[in-house]
């Protein structure tokens, strides 16, 4: 039954995704050839899709020099993904299944006590102080893991909102006339009929964990073995900036700036960064991400 | 399958915390020390090697042990305030990256000379770095930190120029410098260098600014650390003035402005993050801007992998904030102030520690030559070393560790005399205590940070600019600033004279 | 605070009926009790130290111990001739990001959940691309197209339409476009998916009853998804609006790779406030930056949500 507005529509549909996909993918590409360019033809001809020479300079520099502090790095950001999103996952869809009932009593109160931490904190230095010294979370595992990315009030508040929209209420009302309990009914109502969301959230925090430098940055002090890959890319930027803005206190910054590794280097980091990522989200999407697609389109 | 997730979850949750508490060190007698200082890359590898040999020592002497946390230099700023603010224990630390005035306004740091403490338990330091320098660190008339043994002085006015390209355009060195490693020449004799470099290789580039390159390249005193309220000509006068405002400014701009027109200087030179001397080694710049001190020729031939040339056209020069810019201190987190300070006088005095951090551990990271001079242990190299932190300038006291081998043997001795000789500011030990003027501080930073690249890098006409610039660094409130420094600087004169 | 609660409350609730759905949600609060103390701990322990934004910090006193000096430490934020270009810079940007990321957004979800064939899921994984590349790799990435001696804009591009080379980090006037490309390439395919989401949750009925009566494209657009997405956009807008006066750091300072020329169009609240402070590290007055711009934000978003209760009482956020 395709009409010829399908058509149309069909075939601009997939002109405008190919120009949004190229343009995405495309510095991308750049990226990653630049990390496969040999180093002094970057500096003499800038960033080029086609360089004058190519090298693999920048990933034997990576691999000979921090080899095995790559792979650990490696290992910690995949055990740090995993376990946060699921943990983020267990704590963020039962809050919001909760706020998103009607009749549960203080669910105002409680959805302000959730929205209101989307804007305050206490700031760096007293969050650090409650972290390190209530919960000793220094230079753990944990100060990578709990600080401000277990839960964040956006995924809840994003989430309550599809359970109120998408999850009828009647349908719940009617599980629990009955007999079945809350919490029955949250798994196997209510959970099912989400999971176009939970998937996405799951997604976002994953991603985020994935991206996060921050936690390392202030809470790994001596315990650099536990370094995410994004730790020891931003590492390398984070002393380019200093060294860049912050130079009319060290006479020495150039010889600073000498240390820390070229151009290329920085670019193949980066691309070690995402690599993962692209090489395992068809297969998330093929299994997890099935639930959005299933979800509701037409066969 | 969601027990089993539960399961796994903990499971690994219990990993973890098995790990952590593995490492969780016990004490005993011994009381263990905190000690903090950056490197440009962080920990190195051998880093509880290094800490260990070090233990070794001071366990057996002192009854101290110290625990080494080192940051990299874009982490160690928060890495420290974060510390401090936290009330973890840290008992000594260097104030590189940090603001050593604004450490001792926010009440961070231990009064050295509370008790007698350097006095009766430091009196090592004060021999090795002498009590002129010490007395430099004091603001308002407390000693809150000490300074290290390094260049203190700089050769102002310096250009490093690749010996190559010299050599391309047949420049030869003046008949009596051949033998210096320091070429003195007039600025003029050095714009016809740069002038004759450009003709004859003009497809590189002739020059790079940094930011420090203006800094470098005059005769100001960067009075309490911050171009806001400057003296001028070496710090001659007690003159308070406003460097945007002077001849020497409105001069060196329009010479980068020249510079630009002429095409010395690449259009990307304010974008560009790349370091100069990578840019030297990768071929496509000529010369860039350093700070003279002894040893600068092998330093900058060393990073630019090709022999360079140094040129000077000013003099060497102390300026007023030089001496406390960085100095190690005891804050008030420490365990115990009095160990501290014993264990901070043994770094400054012992030469084996000396060593330790400076080089790392002889026969591993590196080994003595029969000139007396070191290198790199057998079958290791800059890059595979373990400790090679290149950091001795920061260390408390370097004047008491070996010479690396490529320098003169007698190099600290030059550094010490570099220092004596130099001019000297007659605000030298002076501080500024910016609580009064932080609401302006912020603004006349975030209008310098507007213009400084175009002006300094010569992408704007002076005679435009400058003018522009300073027009709205007293909107920001530059005056008041400069007033400020002035009334604070009349004080500590009548205190010091 | 009055909380959107009096359309669902049973008219007739007795104090015997709350004690029994107190009895009835008990499980309900105990499976929300590890978020809500992760926030506890999160957000709320440390939120007493904010008070350091109204005091002149001193270590030795602490911050709650230390004097206090009212609303000095704001005073930066304000008593500035730039006071009115950060405010205005963070503002319109804020405002452009919202409107541009949010029909880019809806647009591409939309279209890509009517879209057939094998290349869909193609296009779903690669425009989130984007949002995995750190912020100073994007400006290396921005800085190889608009460099202004080797970029490809000024090599390749410009010459086609032989069109002079433009020294783009100079000239302030195109970085409010450049800046709102690269915010919405960057965040617009993650937007996407919380749409293409909420649209993969409607009830097909809708459509088919629509295609039964003839709608086109359009209509359907209009009158059925619109309609049904609006309380996910309305929610989204919300929550921007409660960071309006939030700037990412690292898209106005890395990506405009920090030139001074360029702060007319890229100096805002954050930038200015790091600038200002890199040297001399002072926590109160940092801390006042945040606290103003939360407080800010705070205040906007509770007057729109109120608004949005006015005229939709079902989309409000609170």
């Amino acid at each position: 039954m395709k009409t010829r507005e399908d058509k149309v529509f069909q075939a601009l549909g997939h002109t405008l995704m190919t120009v949004l996909s190229l343009s995405a993918v495309i510095p991308v590409i750049l990226m990653i050839i630049s990390s496969l360019t040999d180093n002094e033809a970057l500096l003499q001809n800038g960033y080029s899709f086609f360089p004058s020479q190519w090298s693999l300079y920048a990933y034997q520099w990576v691999f000979d020099s921090n080899g095995t502090v790559v792979m650990r790095a490696y290992g910690i950001s995949v055990l740090l993904t995993a376990v946060g999103t699921a943990l983020s996952l267990l704590m963020t869809t039962p809050l919001a299944y909760g706020l998103s009932k009607p009749k549960l009593p203080w669910r105002g109160a409680l959805t302000f006590y959730v929205f209101f931490t989307m804007l305050f904190n206490g700031g760096l230095v007293p969050t650090y102080i409650n972290y390190t010294s209530v919960f000793g979370v220094k230079d753990t595992f944990y100060g990578l893991l709990v600080p401000s990315l277990l839960m964040n009030a956006f995924n809840v508040l994003l989430m309550k909102s599809y359970f109120v929209a998408g999850v009828p209420n009647e349908i719940l009302e009617a599980a629990n006339i009955d007999g079945a309990s809350e919490m029955r009914t949250m798994v196997s109502v209510a959970i099912p009929m989400a999971k176009p969301m939970i998937a996405t959230i799951a997604m976002f925090v994953g991603i985020a964990y994935w991206n996060d430098w921050n936690n390392g940055f202030i809470y790994l002090l001596k315990r650099t073995d536990l370094f995410s890959i994004q730790n020891l890319l931003n590492r390398l930027m984070q002393n380019i900036q200093m060294l860049a803005t912050n130079s009319q206190q060290v006479s020495n910054a150039g010889e600073g700036l000498a240390k820390i590794p070229q151009a290329t280097v920085r670019m193949a980091m980066a691309t070690l960064g995402i690599l993962p990522i692209m090489v395992v989200y068809p297969m998330i999407q093929k299994n997890f991400v099935k639930g959005i697609t299933l979800g509701g389109v037409k066969g | 399958m969601k027990r089993k997730l539960l399961a796994l979850l903990l499971c690994a949750a219990l990993m973890v915390s098995a790990v952590n508490g593995a490492l969780a060190q016990n004490s005993g007698e011994v009381t263990e020390l905190v000690m903090m200082f950056m490197t440009w890359t962080g920990a190195p590898a051998d880093t509880q090697a290094v800490q260990d040999a070090i233990n070794a020592i001071t366990v057996e002497k002192l009854g101290l042990k110290v625990d080494l946390q080192i940051s990299d230099v874009g982490a160690y700023k928060q890495a420290v305030q974060l510390a401090l603010s936290g009330g973890e224990q840290v008992d000594i630390f260097t104030t590189i990256m940090l603001n050593y005035p604004s450490l001792v306004a926010q009440g961070y740091l231990t009064d050295l000379d509370e008790n007698d403490l350097l006095a009766t338990y430091g009196a090592g330091i004060v021999t090795a770095v002498g009590q002129e320098f010490i007395d430099a660190c004091r603001i308002g008339g407390v000693l809150y930190g000490l300074p290290n043994n390094r260049d203190m002085a700089q050769g102002r006015g310096c250009a490093a120029v690749a010996t190559e390209y010299l050599d391309g355009i047949g420049y030869q060195v003046p008949a009596d410098q051949q033998d210096s490693e320091i070429v003195k020449i007039t600025l003029d004799e050095l714009n016809d260098i740069y002038a004759r470099l450009h003709e004859t290789y003009p497809a590189l580039e002739v020059y790079r600014p940094v930011q420090l390159s203006m800094m470098q390249f005059s005769n100001v005193d960067f009075l309490g650390g911050s171009s806001f309220g400057v003296l001028m000509d070496y710090g001659s006068s007690l003159d308070v003035v406003n460097l945007y405002e002077s001849d020497f400014y409105r001069d060196y701009c329009e010479r980068m402005y020249d510079y630009n027109q002429k095409g010395y200087i690449s259009p990307d030179a304010t974008t560009d993050t790349t370091s100069v001397t990578e840019l030297v080694k990768a071929g496509t710049l000529m010369s860039y801007t350093t700070g003279g001190k002894p040893g600068i020729r092998q330093q900058e031939t060393n990073m630019c992998g090709r022999p360079m040339t140094i040129f000077q056209t000013m003099d060497d020069y102390i300026s007023s904030n030089a001496v406390a810019q960085f100095p190690w201190t005891i804050p008030i987190n420490t365990v115990d102030a009095e160990k501290a300070m014993i264990l901070l006088n043994e770094f400054y005095t012992n030469p084996d520690l000396a060593n330790l951090l400076s080089w790392g551990i002889q026969g591993k990271h590196y080994q003595v030559l029969d000139t007396g001079l070191i290198d790199f242990a057998d079958g290791v190299d800059a890059s595979t070393s373990t400790w090679n932190p290149s950091v001795g300038w920061e260390m408390p006291n370097q004047y008491i560790t070996y010479v690396w081998n490529g320098n003169a043997p007698d190099l600290w001795q030059q550094i010490a005399d570099f220092n004596t000789n130099a001019k000297k500011s007659l605000a030298s030990g002076f501080t500024f205590d910016s609580t009064d003027t932080a609401t302006e501080l912020t603004a006349v930073q975030n209008v310098y940070d507007e213009y400084q690249k175009s002006l300094e890098y010569g992408f704007v006409d002076p005679a435009v600019g400058i003018a522009e610039m300073n027009a709205k660094l007293m909107d920001a409130g530059l005056q008041r600033i400069i007033d400020d420094k002035t009334s604070q600087l009349n004080a500590w004169e009548a205190l010091n004279k | 605070m009055n909380i959107k609660e009096s359309n669902t409350r049973l008219p007739t609730a007795s104090i015997g009926g709350k004690a029994r759905q107190y009895r009835r949600f008990w499980p309900v609060y105990l499976m929300m009790l590890p978020g809500l103390i992760y926030l506890f701990i999160n957000n709320y322990m440390p939120l007493p130290g904010a008070i350091v934004a109204f005091k002149q910090y001193n270590a030795r006193l602490g911050i709650y111990s230390s004097k206090w000096v009212g609303f000095k430490n704001f005073e930066y934020l304000f008593r500035t001739s730039d006071a009115w270009v950060i405010t205005r810079n963070t503002i319109l940007y804020n405002v452009a990001f919202i409107i541009v990321n949010t029909i880019l957004a809806i647009l591409v979800a939309v279209v890509l959940s009517e879209l057939t064939g094998k290349r869909k899921k193609a296009y779903q994984s690669v425009i989130l691309l984007p949002n995995l590349i750190s912020t100073v790799i994007i400006s290396y990435l921005v800085f190889a197209f608009f460099s202004v001696g080797s970029g490809f804009i000024n090599k390749s591009i410009l010459p086609l339409f032989g069109v002079a080379p433009v020294s783009w980090y100079s000239e302030a006037k195109h970085w409010p476009y450049i800046i709102i490309f690269v915010n919405a390439w960057r965040s617009v395919g993650y937007l996407c998916i919380i749409y293409l989401a909420t649209l993969m949750g409607f009830d097909r009925a809708y459509y088919e009853s629509a295609l039964i009566d003839g709608a086109s494209r359009l209509k359907q657009f209009w009158y059925i998804t619109l309609p049904l997405l609006k309380p996910t956009i309305v929610m989204l807008t919300l929550m921007a609006i409660g960071r309006i006066f939030y700037s990412d750091f690292g898209l106005f300072y890395q990506v405009p790779m920090n030139q001074g020329a360029l702060y007319a169009t890229t100096n805002t609240i954050d930038t200015y406030v790091y600038r200002g402070l890199l040297q001399l590290g002072d926590i109160s007055m940092s801390s006042a930056a945040g606290l103003y711009q939360s407080a800010i934000g705070f205040v906007l978003v509770l007057g729109a949500n109120m608004l949005v209760r006015v005229i939709d009482r079902d989309s409000a956020l609170i």
